[in-house]
């Protein structure tokens, strides 16, 4: 039976739902006025309930209504709450405006054209509709286990393809299926209470995140967990069992029966994309997230299927309302002003030049040729996410002064405010060198002149349609250098969340930056006195390459024809012997790993190991030779600096013992950190002053575990926030209430939710879930009765994990807030207790 | 940037330097009593040396609350002149008292206060010395994490031992079992240890004796595991003990360390435990002696 | 009692192991401690958690003062076991099963793994787990100490409550053992002595310094220190400003060693500087030179009788210019006659006895105030050389030592008894004394003649020998007989410098100098042909040793080392400044 509707819905996502919503009530309207006496829109959502993926997380979850300066504009609420919250109101938000869903229905395939489309449903039905508004996220379908017995309908509340609570379970055995981060994460989660067996089809598990592969490997070795794995095994068939289910796998042992209680096959999904080109629609590019080609108005490059949501990069549940509601409005001809129109216009509100933001954007986007492919949508959402500077001179400075007064004003009224543009006087700096923001800048108009600090280096001027900051977006580092604004010029600087999503999405502009940062690095190392324009060809006979932790650049004893400029990360030098392997120095991001190869004897004299994730620009012998002869100014320096290079290795490879220390602290990662606890053991009594300062001044929770963490040759790294050059826990922040302040410290802001992401991410376990602030204690309270045994109260609340309400993450800032320093520092009676950047190591080392 | 300096050495010593013109000028103060009266507190001199002294023990005192006054200020440096303007006292106070002892408030508090510069004095070797010697046992370990390692040979030394004939099952079990680690103040404090193990020996009519000894630093055990070993008689049996040998030779290995750990722990906190209660007796002392001497002007 | 104790575990596979254990013992412990018989690793589990025991037939779980068990879902303190039964210790489940036979009971042991640090949590592992509290302790000694410190005020209190009856000094003694706690130092005996240890009786308000009139309820008759006579107006009232707690600027009580009174010169010299002289210290520069107590014969005749007033004249001899005072250009009379240089020449004079020369000390005894000598006497001192011999043919003869009537008197009866029975004289032969116009002849009659030769002898021995030799003798021409000479009365001066005092004891023993050598460095006697000179030592022979300060090769001297603050109400008891200075002398450290 075929269904007539003049819009089909396809997803009952944020965006589908609120589409629907609109459509629904323009309907009414309709209806109300006796002209039409049928729905004519229609929802299609394969689940059996509205909002499959929020559906799927995790019981509780707590849901953020991001970005907070946007208005919502949709027919159903949202707000910021948890997730079974949200999921009520949208259940009443459907009947309230009488949507015309339809569940269970899931559109196979898409044919026809404007007008007059044919949707294929999975039960054999089809609905015809004029236009399609594709809603339908990127989760796709899960992937099936594809055995047999597995649609057995006896099975069927056994066998689940999403873990909905593991506190659901307890006591049961187990069997989860698949080795990505989901699989494994439901696999820890049960394995607290339940007797849990993993599934790998292969020998390890690549998939995973770094966390979730060191708790899985030390669950599956740690003989009091109920935890075991099968590797290599393959699930070969379901059968009802006596107790529970049996499950047969074939492992390279042979086939083998294991009988359970559930199986949770956790085996990803079919991504959408298939199937959205299977429509027609095109893609921008090649790339797994890349999103559909889409115009303005949502429309794709088919003709009346529209793509809203999170397929069309919008991955936010707020823009997704939004789009859904505007969409239905431009299908009906309505041309309506995005919901983002009026932040662009207070954006832009102090250029010095007046037009719609639209066209601005146009404006701004030819201007800077890195974007001039960019999707239109894209591009706005980069620049709504940015924020727009103006530098301007002393006159119009004042009277603009004023201009941005009002305007900040005007933001302020407004619930929520939104961004307003920021405004500097010409000649004053953007940021200056040793500063640890990681923003990415792009000129618009005017120019800026990037000022370093070493003698004999000139200036930078760069113009419009150019960008700079790159290097610390990319190497972690500080700025290298002052950078000031030139008159009348006018900036977009895009946070560095931002601008990774893009990096990755976007070949092009990953390009384009790689490109001019390797340009900037030749520049800098080789031949300062050659212009980008000569350096584009050397810089095109670079290699980039990224290194995994553990992986050599290249092995001692080796013929060397290159040398590597560390873009991010570190790298270990160490010299093998008889005796073994001896760390002979550390080198930080902007080192030279090599040069000793293409400067001396070829052979190389030590393994170059990177001891954290780390990306190198590649230099070969020829296009060295040709950059030195190029410019020979610099290569005096080149000498030096490989001259001394040679003495400090060479230094080091005679103290033995001092290497195995470096080569400690670099296996426990010190090479990316930039502010690390170290304690001297040998001073150390133990008193726990520094955990109660850090509890005392940070809400009562201490953010350091002294006696944990390893130690050697009597240095111990306490667990405590290393301020990562590239701080993991940043990676998967929901409301990114993770920072770096602009002196270098990594801190947690107040709108955590505590959703647990960042204590999964850091590898050093600095970072922990806690109950807020209790009472301080008087001075008078203390002289009688003591202090309250805060630490172990702490731990065991931290132990608790993500699952209790109300937590949030704590970790150490550093004391950024304090003229003293930080606490555990000053409180410590003994000097135990140093906080330590990577360049102190050496001396750290030297003195022992 | 400095790096790990210790109290002592902190700032090159900047406050030891500071106690010994402290003492000079008191030593000056004091030389300079004229015939008026014979040295003694209650000459000008007396009372300018007991001003100081008395600041001098307020100030001290003080480090109890400045260190946990958190962020506030630097306890190090504080420590470090605690350490050496606390053992200048002992000069100023010695002069303001003329050394005149009797049965009486004022030698109480001269008495407790050396009671508590001396106990700071041995806190201070302890502090010094302990550290050192600990991470040394600790061998890049945390306590916990040889607690948990001594869990993990219990449970394998028991498992091992289950295999194995009875009476060395036994043996091992109450070897476990009976392990003692800190314990009282004293077994804590000279790493006493008071282990036993109950020790099952077939006499030769073939009856059954059940001997607790001492099992002192495991010694008992492994003696008794060792013995076994050529006495095995089923097949693998001998490979087994062998296993077990090594378990509990580790055991003594961890223990040891452990029981170290203990000790020193325990004697870098138990000075304070003069330290702090006699300081504020001496608060008390000071404060009698104060009112002593103006009560009865 | 025969336990059986079955542990169960499962392996990895989930199979049960067992592991069967025996146990004969009247009492089983089980606790976290290692001594328990079954040792459970668990936090909630105390160092001895219940015991196993039997009473005949019957099996009695107990558990320790304030733990309990779970027995059958129960909470319990103690139970009886029956088969069946399910004990839950901890984490840890027990099931009474049917004792196999020679058994008393049979558990079978659920075993459940010992969470993470739970063998941990079974040690005490630090001295805080040991229950000491640091915290407590201070209190406690903070509070003792207060109470021990407090005793002497806490038992004043408690002496209030007691009936009135009890005498007041009673009291005081009662509570004087807990008083010395506060003593700063010894009492002065004398005073110790005097107060009965009574706090209180100088201490009379608390808080507030002793006051004078404290002292002066004993200290009664204390000579001030300045006289309104001698000192004028103004320098009276600076006295008279000094506040009621003036003894206290000198006398400071609880010394140790125990002393009274303050040496340093500053208390004097803040009068004294402003003063004619003025006194800055003891230096030849600071320090007037010293005044002498001259005594003055006031000579005159009442009724034709000699009546001398000896005056006391203070005289402070100018300093010269090379600080050589003209203390030499002074003469005092004495009324003898004593060329001390004679006396010490050896070759002039040797000792009665002893043959040799003469010493200071034959004749100068020091007296027991250390600083004064023993009066010389004619008995004492020159008796042994000058006798009063009179007559060659008779010189066991001797003349009293008196006045010249009795020396009339006794020549008289000398004379006329020679005159009357001359056997007396058998073999003397009269001789004739060249230079002398006696004879014979001149006399008649035997009274007649021994009256005039007594009166004649009475002339020699007043105006040509005897005692003319030491006395000073007036003679008066009109006057007849023995009334013709009079005796000038003698008086050693004793005091030389009334306002100071010195300790000769301790001068007399010098390190390089003993006997004469000693006396005659301060007192040129061996130079001194009359009596008439001073041998006093002035300021410039003091500063060859002394200064105000201690400085090297210098003995320091404050102004209480010579001069006494308190003087009594009279300048002649010049004795009773010496007397009352000794106390102070000896009392010097």
């Amino acid at each position: 039976m075929a269904q007539r509707v003049h819009i089909a819905i396809i997803g009952s996502g944020p965006a589908g739902l609120s589409a629907a919503a609109r459509a629904a009530q323009r309907d009414r309207a309709r209806m109300d006025a006796g002209e039409i006496s049928e729905p004519t829109h229609i929802l299609l959502e394969s689940f059996s309930q509205p909002a499959k993926t929020i559906q799927r997380y995790q019981k509780g979850k707590f849901v953020m209504a991001e970005p907070g300066f946007l208005h919502l504009r949709s027919d159903c609420e949202f707000g910021a709450g948890s997730r079974e919250a949200i999921l009520t109101q949208w259940q009443e938000d459907i009947a309230r405006n009488g949507i015309n869903v339809r569940y269970q229905a899931e559109v196979q395939a898409i044919t026809g054209e404007r007008g007059n489309f044919s949707l294929a449903l999975a039960n054999g039905d089809v609905v015809t509709a004029d236009v399609v508004v594709l809603a339908i996220g990127l989760e796709g379908n899960p992937r099936k286990l594809n055995i047999s017995g597995e649609g057995d309908s006896a099975l069927a509340d056994r066998v689940q393809y999403t873990l909905d609570d593991p506190e659901e379970f307890n006591g049961e055995r187990i069997v989860v299926v698949g080795a990505g981060d989901s699989a494994l994460e439901n696999a820890l989660a049960l394995s607290k209470r339940n007797h849990v067996t993993v599934i790998n089809r292969r020998a390890e598990f690549s998939r995973a995140k770094e966390a979730n592969l060191n708790a899985i490997l030390q669950a599956i070795n740690d003989r009091r967990t109920t935890l075991d794995c099968l590797y290599e095994t393959n699930p070969a068939g379901l059968e009802a069992g006596d107790e529970g289910i049996d499950f047969a796998v074939e492992t390279p042992k042979g086939r083998k029966v294991l009988s359970c209680d559930r199986v949770i096959a956790r085996l990803g999904g079919f991504p959408p994309r298939k199937f959205i080109e299977s429509i027609g629609i095109e893609f921008s590019s090649e790339a797994i997230d890349a999103a559909p080609t889409l115009n303005g108005q949502y429309e794709s490059s088919v003709s009346g299927i529209y793509v809203v949501g999170s397929l069309a990069g919008y991955p936010l549940i707020k823009q997704a309302m939004n789009q859904g509601y505007d969409v239905v409005e431009y299908i009906h001809g309505n041309d309506i002003k995005p919901a983002d129109h009026e932040l662009l216009e207070f954006q832009f509100g102090l250029l010095p030049y007046r037009r719609p933001p639209n066209e601005l954007l146009d404006l701004f986007q030819q201007r800077i040729p890195m974007f001039s492919q960019l999707n239109v949508l894209v591009f706005r959402q980069l620049i709504i996410e940015s924020s727009i500077w103006v530098a301007l001179e002393g006159p119009s400075f004042a009277s603009t002064k004023q201009q941005a007064a009002q305007l900040a004003e005007a933001a302020a009224q407004r619930q929520p405010s939104p961004k307003t543009g920021k405004l500097i006087r010409a000649g004053e700096p953007i940021f200056r060198r040793g500063d640890y923001t990681n923003t990415f800048f792009m000129i618009v108009d005017g120019e800026v002149i990037l000022e370093r600090h070493e003698q004999s280096a000139t200036p930078v001027r760069l113009e419009r349609g150019q960008f700079f900051g790159e290097d610390s977006l990319v190497s972690g580092r500080p700025r290298e250098y002052t950078a000031v604004a030139g008159s009348d010029c006018v900036l977009v600087e895009t946070p560095r969340r931002t601008m990774i999503k893009l990096l990755n999405s976007n070949d092009q502009v990953r390009c384009g930056i790689d490109w001019i940062f390797t340009v900037r690095a030749l520049q800098k190392h080789f031949a300062p006195e050659l212009s980008p324009g000569e350096l584009r060809e050397i810089a095109q006979t670079t290699q980039l390459n990224t290194y995994q932790a553990g992986e050599p650049l290249f092995r001692q004893d080796e013929q060397g024809d290159c040398l590597h400029v560390i873009r991010r990360g570190a790298v270990t030098l160490q010299r093998s012997s008889d005796e073994g392997d001896l760390v002979v120095a550390q080198l930080q991001a902007d080192e030279l790993v090599g040069e000793m190869a293409l400067m001396g004897e070829p052979v190389r004299r030590h393994t170059a190991i990177a001891s954290v994730l780390t990306e190198t620009i590649v230099l070969h012998r020829d296009s060295f030779m040709k950059l030195v002869n190029l410019d020979s100014s610099s290569i005096s320096q080149l000498q030096a600096r490989a001259s001394k290079h040679a003495r400090t290795y060479t230094t080091m490879q005679a103290q033995a013992d001092k290497g195995s220390l470096i080569g400690f602290m670099m296996d426990e990662g010190m090479g990316e950190a930039t502010n690390a606890m170290v304690i001297d053991e040998s001073l150390c009594i133990g008193c726990d002053h520094c955990e109660k300062a850090c509890a005392d001044t940070h809400d009562g929770i201490s953010r350091l575990n002294r006696s944990e963490g390893p130690s050697f040759a009597q240095m111990h790294l306490a667990i405590s926030c290393r301020h990562c050059e590239h701080p993991h826990c940043m990676k998967d922040c929901p409301p990114d209430a993770i920072h770096r302040a602009e002196s270098g410290e990594v801190f947690i802001d107040d709108s955590c939710i505590g959703c647990g992401n960042c204590v999964t991410h850091c590898p050093y376990d600095a970072i922990q879930l806690a109950h807020t602030p209790q009472p301080r204690q008087s001075l008078f309270s203390w002289l009688l009765k003591g202090a309250p045994d805060t630490l172990s109260i702490d731990r065991e609340v931290a132990d608790q994990g993500a699952s209790g309400s109300g937590k949030k993450a704590v970790k150490c800032d550093a004391c950024m807030n304090f003229a003293n320093g930080p606490a555990c520092v000053n409180a410590c009676p003994t000097g135990a207790a140093a906080r330590l950047a990577p360049e102190h190591l050496v001396k750290l080392v030297a003195k022992q | 940037m400095n790096l790990h300096q210790s109290i002592l050495e902190y700032r090159k010593g900047r406050y030891g330097w500071w106690a010994l013109l402290l003492i000079l000028a008191a030593i000056v103060l004091f030389a300079s009593h004229s015939d008026f009266q014979p040295p003694n507190g209650g000459t000008w001199q007396g009372y300018v040396l007991g001003s100081i002294g008395l600041a001098l023990i307020v100030w001290l005192t003080a480090l109890g609350i400045v260190k946990r006054r958190y962020g506030k200020s630097n306890v190090q440096a504080w420590t470090s002149a605690h350490v050496y303007l606390g053992a200048s006292l002992l000069i100023v106070v010695s002069l303001h008292s003329a050394l005149q002892i009797g049965l009486n408030v004022h030698s109480l508090a001269y008495v407790l206060m050396c009671v508590v510069i001396f106990s700071g004095f041995i806190g201070l070797y302890f502090y010094r010395r302990y550290p050192h010697l600990m991470a040394r046992n600790r061998r890049n370990q945390s306590q916990r994490q040889l607690f948990s390692e001594l869990n993990d040979l219990n449970q394998k030394g028991r498992a091992l031992a289950k295999r194995c004939h009875p009476n060395l099952a036994s043996a091992v079990d109450t070897a476990i079992d009976r392990t003692a680690i800190g314990g009282g103040f004293l077994d804590q404090l000279l790493g006493r240890d008071g282990s036993t193990v109950v020790l099952i020996e077939e006499d030769i009519k073939g009856g059954i004796q059940r001997k607790p000894v001492s099992n002192r630093d495991q010694q008992a055990i492994i003696d008794y595991v060792a013995k076994c070993i050529p006495r095995a008689r089923k097949q693998g049996e001998a490979a087994n003990i062998q296993s077990l040998l090594e378990v509990v030779c580790r055991r003594q290995t961890v223990t040891r360390q452990l029981r170290q750990d203990i000790k020193f722990n325990a004697r870098l906190k138990v000075w304070l435990w003069v330290h702090v209660p006699f300081t504020i007796a001496l608060l008390a002392a000071l404060a009698i002696h104060i009112l002593s001497v103006f009560y009865y002007w | 009692m025969q336990l059986l104790l079955r542990q169960i575990t499962y392996d990895s596979s989930g199979l049960p192991e067992y592991a069967d254990s025996e146990l004969t013992r009247d009492n089983i412990v089980i606790g976290r401690s290692q001594k328990s018989d079954i040792q459970l690793l668990d936090k909630g589990v105390a160092a001895e958690h219940a015991r196993l025991t039997k009473s005949g037939d019957k099996l009695r779980l107990v558990a320790a003062k304030g733990q309990s068990f779970i027995i059958n879902s129960k909470i319990q303190k103690q139970a009886e076991l029956k088969p069946g039964d399910e004990i839950r210790i901890g984490a840890q489940t027990f099931i009474c099963t049917e004792a196999p036979t020679g058994f008393d009971l049979a558990l079978e042991w659920q075993f459940v793994e010992m969470p993470e640090g739970a063998l941990s949590d079974a040690y005490r592992t630090s001295v805080s787990q040991l229950g000491f509290s640091p915290r407590i302790a201070s209190w406690v000694l903070f509070v003792l100490v207060l109470l021990v410190g407090l005793l002497p005020l806490l038992s004043d209190i408690w002496q209030a409550d007691k009936p009135a009856v009890q005498a007041a000094n009673e009291l005081a003694n009662d509570n004087m053992a807990f008083h010395k706690l506060w003593l700063s130092g010894p009492l002065l005996s004398a005073h110790e002595l005097t107060t009965g240890n009574n706090c209180t009786a100088c201490h009379q308000t608390p808080f507030v310094q002793v006051k004078d009139n404290a002292c002066q309820q004993c200290h009664v008759a204390l000579g001030d220190h300045v006289m309104p006579a001698e000192h004028p107006a103004e320098i009276a009232e600076w006295v008279a400003a000094l506040d009621e707690f003036a003894c206290q600027n000198c006398h400071k009580e609880h010394n140790e060693p125990a002393s009274l009174v303050a040496r340093n010169e500053g208390l004097c010299l803040d009068c004294h500087q402003q003063m004619k002289p003025s006194v800055k210290g003891f230096s030849q520069d600071a320090h007037p030179e010293f005044a002498l107590s001259l005594l003055r014969p006031d000579v005159t005749r009442q009724n034709g009788l000699l009546a001398i007033d000896w005056q006391l004249e203070k005289l402070r001899p100018q300093a010269s210019d090379g600080h050589e005072s003209r203390i030499s250009a002074v003469k005092e009379t004495s009324h003898l006659k004593f060329p001390h240089d004679t006396h010490l020449d050896g070759e002039a004079v040797k000792h009665a006895r002893r043959g040799d020369a003469l010493q200071c000390a034959d004749c100068h005894t020091l007296s027991s105030d250390r600083e004064h000598f023993e009066p010389t006497s004619m008995e004492t001192s020159c008796a042994s050389c000058h006798d009063l011999g009179f007559d060659p043919r008779t010189p066991q003869k001797q003349l009293p030592h008196g006045a010249p009537e009795e020396v009339y008197d006794a020549l008289e009866a000398h004379f006329v008894k020679l005159a009357f029975s001359p056997d007396t004289l058998v073999g003397f032969e009269r001789r004739r004394i060249p230079g002398r116009t006696f004879t014979e002849e001149d006399c008649d009659q035997d009274y007649a003649c021994a009256k005039q030769q007594a009166l004649r002898e009475t002339g020699r021995q007043f105006s040509q020998r005897g005692c003319v030799t030491c006395h000073e003798v007036s003679e008066q021409e009109n006057a007849e007989g023995s009334e013709r000479w009079e005796v000038l009365p003698v008086k050693i001066n004793h005091d030389w410098y009334a306002d100071a005092r010195f300790d000769h004891q301790s001068h007399l023993a010098q390190w390089d100098q003993s006997g004469d050598a000693v006396c005659s460095s301060c007192h040129s006697a061996t130079t001194s042909a009359e009596s008439s000179d001073i041998l006093m030592p002035n300021i410039a022979q003091c500063v060859d040793c002394h200064d105000g300060r201690a400085q090297a090769g210098r003995v320091a001297l404050t102004c209480i080392s010579c001069h006494a603050y308190h003087r009594h109400s009279a300048i002649e008891g010049t004795e009773g400044i010496g007397a009352l200075m000794q106390g102070a002398i000896h009392d010097q450290p």
